[in-house]
């Protein structure tokens, strides 16, 4: 005779059998594709304004080396809510600019957007009318990064440039003008 | 929407149907009624349970909900492309083309033949001697099922005949060739067998099936589940023709005799995917004739509620987190 606690021991060995077998089906594509797991991925900016409920702000200006529209969007759930627009270069295919912005409250990418990076030096600098931080780093590839960042209304936003410094604050410029 | 709709019925009608195997499996459920229970639970879910969810939690599609609660979003399985298209999406569109097909497989047969012949077989009269053969072992089961006797129909045909049909007043259905190649033992727990399927109303649930798997046309696993349900359906009338008559050895030579005079081998000129689905079939037949030969009185399912409660709470409760 088999007793209700085998019956509700088996039952519970199954459930956790397939809820682990669930969660390793759904890690298996972002170890793939070397995304973060956590973050959301849509393909255009409109199915992220979509599903954030929120206009995701966008610079006017790129410089002709870049590809539009943005290779991808990542979206990490928060609080508060962070979107990242991944673009790449034109000519290589590479990533030269990541634009995170918080949408609800300011507040420093999340590692799973931006991750860290050894900081060289740090600048105070204006980005149109507002006052923000230039710094130099050192991504762990080696490669020489510049970020940017600055509070504008219920958002903090943080570009991350491959390039000229100087083309990143013309970025930055017109991203803060567009949203005055 | 709707691709998250398609993408999450396929999903959950997987995740259920797997899940319910594998506690028939550890629980080591014979008794067809049970398995019966439990596979409609199965099925249920796509065809009620998610729209369900996607009326009374649409939060479910929220990015916090997604990226923080899921145990699978099938979504994700885009991030990895193949020839510039998502594998989400490929896998999406080759599941919905594989249920078609298995769907395609079952309904276009018999739509094929109605189109080319009359869809009821000509009665051979209601007066037809060998009715009188059956009509007393009708009215022993009937009484022995606690129904009505249905009414029993003679037919014209080449090939052994023996079913019931009707969701509302089940007739019984007999070719003659049926009487002249079963004995009298054989005959008479097949014909027990049809009876158990009226009692259980069967016919009904064969109509019910139909629908959903035409509903659930683009979905394998819905497909699937359909298509052991219907085995199961068999297994239930089996157990019951075989505790009333005490013979489930004769069934079982009923089954396999009928089978290979109304199922010839294809001949070499068929098509190989007929030759398959034969050889199938045929597996099916032996599997259900060794059952039965195996174990002539199945043992009773216990604490079946509990079993059932539990079933439900955790394939439900899985599939919520499924998106």
């Amino acid at each position: 005779m088999r007793s209700i606690p085998r019956v509700v021991r088996s039952w519970l060995l199954l459930v956790g059998a397939f809820a682990v077998g669930l969660k390793a089906a759904d890690r298996v594509p972002a170890l793939m594709a070397g995304t973060p797991h956590g973050a959301r991925i849509y393909a255009t900016v409109a199915e992220a304004e979509h599903a954030v409920g929120a206009k995701i702000w966008v610079p006017a200006y790129y410089p002709d080396t870049m590809a539009w529209p943005p290779a991808r969007i990542d979206l990490w759930p928060g609080p508060p809510t962070s979107v990242a627009l991944r673009i790449l270069g034109r000519a290589d295919g590479r990533e030269r600019l990541v634009l995170v912005q918080s949408l609800h409250a300011p507040a420093s990418p999340p590692d799973e957007l931006l991750p860290a990076v050894h900081v060289l030096t740090t600048n105070a600098v204006t980005v149109g009318r507002h006052p923000a931080t230039l710094t130099r780093v050192l991504a762990p590839s080696g490669q020489l990064l510049h970020d940017v960042w600055w509070d504008q209304g219920p958002r903090r936003l943080t570009l991350r440039y491959s390039g000229p410094v100087e083309e990143l604050i013309l970025i930055a410029t017109s991203l803060e003008r567009m949203h005055r | 929407m709707l691709r998250a709709f398609l993408s999450q019925s396929i999903l959950h009608a997987l995740v259920a149907a797997l899940f319910v195997q594998a506690l028939l499996r550890a629980w080591r459920i014979e008794d067809g009624a049970w398995r019966l229970r439990f596979r409609l639970l199965a099925l249920a879910v796509p065809v009620v349970w998610l729209p369900v969810l996607f009326v009374a939690a649409p939060f479910r599609s929220a990015p916090t909900f997604v990226v923080g609660w899921t145990l699978l979003a099938g979504e994700r399985w885009n991030l990895l492309h193949l020839a510039g298209f998502g594998l989400g999406d490929l896998i999406l569109l080759l599941a919905a083309g594989l249920g078609s097909a298995l769907f395609l497989r079952d309904a276009f047969p018999p739509l094929f033949d109605l189109l080319r012949r009359p869809a009821r077989l000509p009665d051979a009269g209601p007066w037809h001697p060998a009715a009188g053969v059956l009509t007393p072992i009708v009215h022993t089961h009937a009484k022995g099922l606690n129904i009505d006797p249905p009414r029993i129909r003679m037919v014209r045909a080449s090939t052994p005949v023996l079913l019931c049909e009707g969701a509302r007043d089940s007739v019984l259905v007999v070719s003659l060739p049926t009487l002249q190649r079963l004995n009298s033992k054989e005959l008479d727990v097949a014909v027990a067998h049809e009876l158990a399927h009226v009692a259980s109303r069967d016919p009904a649930l064969g109509y019910l099936l139909i629908a959903v798997r035409a509903l659930l046309f683009f979905n394998p696993a819905a497909q699937w589940t359909a298509r052991v349900l219907v085995d199961d359906i068999e297994r239930r009338a089996d157990q019951v023709a075989a505790r009333i008559t005490g013979n489930p050895s004769a069934l079982a030579r009923a089954i396999a005799v009928l089978f290979d005079a109304g199922h010839p081998p294809p001949v070499d000129s068929d098509a190989t995917f007929e030759r398959v689905f034969w050889r199938a079939r045929k597996e099916g037949v032996e599997r259900r004739c060794a059952r039965l030969r195996q174990a002539e009185v199945v043992p009773p399912i216990e604490h079946g509620a509990l079993r059932m409660t539990l079933a439900a709470v955790a394939v439900l409760g899985l599939v919520f987190f499924v998106v």
